[in-house]
């Protein structure tokens, strides 16, 4: 038996109009995208067009400035390293994953950018103040995730999308957690939004996405065949060629197509309620337990996350039992140290995040077995 | 009828050029470039009609072309 609440990691199950899109891209787009002039080739590039379409519609942007990506990783370097190749001041907030804290670490480290780390707090209005304390005459860009991947806290990333565009800031969001259960539009300050597509836009693993407005030109990190300007060598500057050097994954490109048309048709509103519901009864639940340390703060808003310890007992200890019964829930660090090291959460938490497919019963179920395994450690 | 061979820059543009001129019922066919400019992305989209309309909303809507070839068929 499999219960899966580590939708945050990646989704699973997927949608069976994400099955069947696989299925039928590796069936029929076995061309190569963009790529030669035969029927195959076309019919594959007509594809990855569609999919393209699809992602830019539902973020508010142009196709051509959709970039697909192997992950939200990959799409932050590009973004992070793209914007700030030529120096100047980044900032980024105290609850990033390290996929941004460490190509923005890397850059400072290397002595080619000056970083400012700004404290998220649990009142958004404080948030947005400690960015804008850290704002210099040289400030390039700032990076923040639009929620927490450890405790799944949302940021008042309109504010700071606003704050960016009074100050020409390039605002680089970090949406690998909100996609998918908030309604994210780019023209509402984000300047480059880039997301994984393999969590709650229930594409394939493999996938991510950079999509930006277009305001800031984005140097790329990696250059190759784009099938684009092939007699020079010259990497191309429009997009997304500029960003998408290779053969594209056609594949997963389909699949979060099909993922997005899955939360078209099931509805955002639907889906982060639904989500969100059964995060609640599962707080109800552990709040009875003395013994359970929640990490959420009444003063914050939250995407389907809840991220808890019980006393005495790992992070890893706790999701070893649970994985014992069936549970699949993260333990540990979660890939965000800055997040941790705020939190102080020495040895990690476990975190609990349901899908679309998840259901109420379950998540008590859960709840009870957590609410045991806390009783017998008070003994 | 005159057929107008428009030059596209990525083959991203070259359908979404497609899209645009055929959504406002210009004629036009996506083919592979015979004769690839160097800066082209070896994709033309090869325009039946009233190209000045179709070059504006081309401009308008910030599909970058280059105008290669005018003939008839």
């Amino acid at each position: 038996m499999i219960i899966n609440f580590d939708n945050a990691a990646t989704t699973y199950p997927k949608p069976l109009i994400v099955k069947k899109a696989v299925a039928e891209a590796v069936e029929k787009f076995g061309g190569n995208s963009g790529r030669g002039g035969h029927a195959l080739a076309m019919r594959t590039s007509r594809a990855l067009y569609s999919a393209r379409s699809t992602v830019a519609d539902f973020f508010g942007a142009q196709p051509e400035n959709v970039v697909f990506t192997l992950n939200c990783t990959h799409a932050l370097n590009l973004a992070i390293q793209g914007i700030m190749r030529d120096g100047g001041h980044l900032i980024i907030s105290s609850m990033e994953h390290n996929s941004a804290a460490r190509p923005a670490a890397r850059l400072a480290l290397d002595g080619k950018i000056k970083l400012s780390i700004a404290e998220i707090c649990p009142d958004d209005s404080a948030t947005v103040e400690n960015f804008r304390r850290l704002i210099r005459s040289d400030t390039k860009a700032v990076v923040c995730t639009l929620a927490s991947n450890v405790t799944g806290q949302l940021m008042p990333w309109r504010e700071l999308g606003k704050l960016c565009r009074e100050h020409d800031i390039c605002f680089i969001a970090d949406g690998a957690q909100a996609c998918g259960v908030v309604d994210i539009n780019i023209a509402d300050g984000i300047n480059i939004l880039c997301t994984a597509g393999h969590k709650g836009l229930y594409g394939i693993t493999g996938t991510g996405l950079l999509i930006t407005d277009g305001k800031y030109r984005i140097s790329p990190i990696i250059q190759g065949g784009t099938g684009s300007s092939s007699l020079s060598l010259r990497q191309p500057e429009i997009l997304p060629d500029a960003l998408e050097s290779g053969t594209p994954c056609v594949i997963g490109a389909m699949s979060v197509k099909a993922g997005i048309e899955f939360i078209q048709r099931k509805g955002i509103d639907r889906i982060s309620s639904h989500e969100d519901r059964i995060c609640r009864r599962f707080v109800r639940e552990l709040e009875k337990n003395r013994n359970i340390t929640i990490y959420r703060s009444p003063q914050s808003s939250y995407v389907p996350i809840v991220s808890f310890n019980v006393e005495g007992l790992s992070s890893e200890k706790l999701a070893g039992e649970l994985a014992d019964h069936g549970y699949c829930l993260r333990a540990g660090f979660h890939c965000a140290s800055l997040a941790h090291t705020q939190l102080g959460t020495e040895s990690g938490t476990v975190r609990f995040a349901p899908s679309a497919f998840s259901t109420e019963e379950d998540a008590v179920s859960l709840a009870e077995l957590i609410n045991n395994i806390a009783d017998r450690k008070k003994l | 009828m005159t057929v107008i061979i428009m030059e596209m820059p990525s083959y991203t543009f070259a359908v979404k050029g497609e899209k645009l001129l055929k959504a406002r019922g210009i004629s036009c066919e996506l083919k592979r470039n015979i004769n690839a400019s160097p800066g082209s992305c070896g994709y033309s989209l090869h325009v039946r009609g009233d190209f000045s309309r179709a070059a504006e909303i081309l401009k308008k809507n910030g599909v970058p072309f280059i105008v290669k070839e005018r003939g008839g068929s």
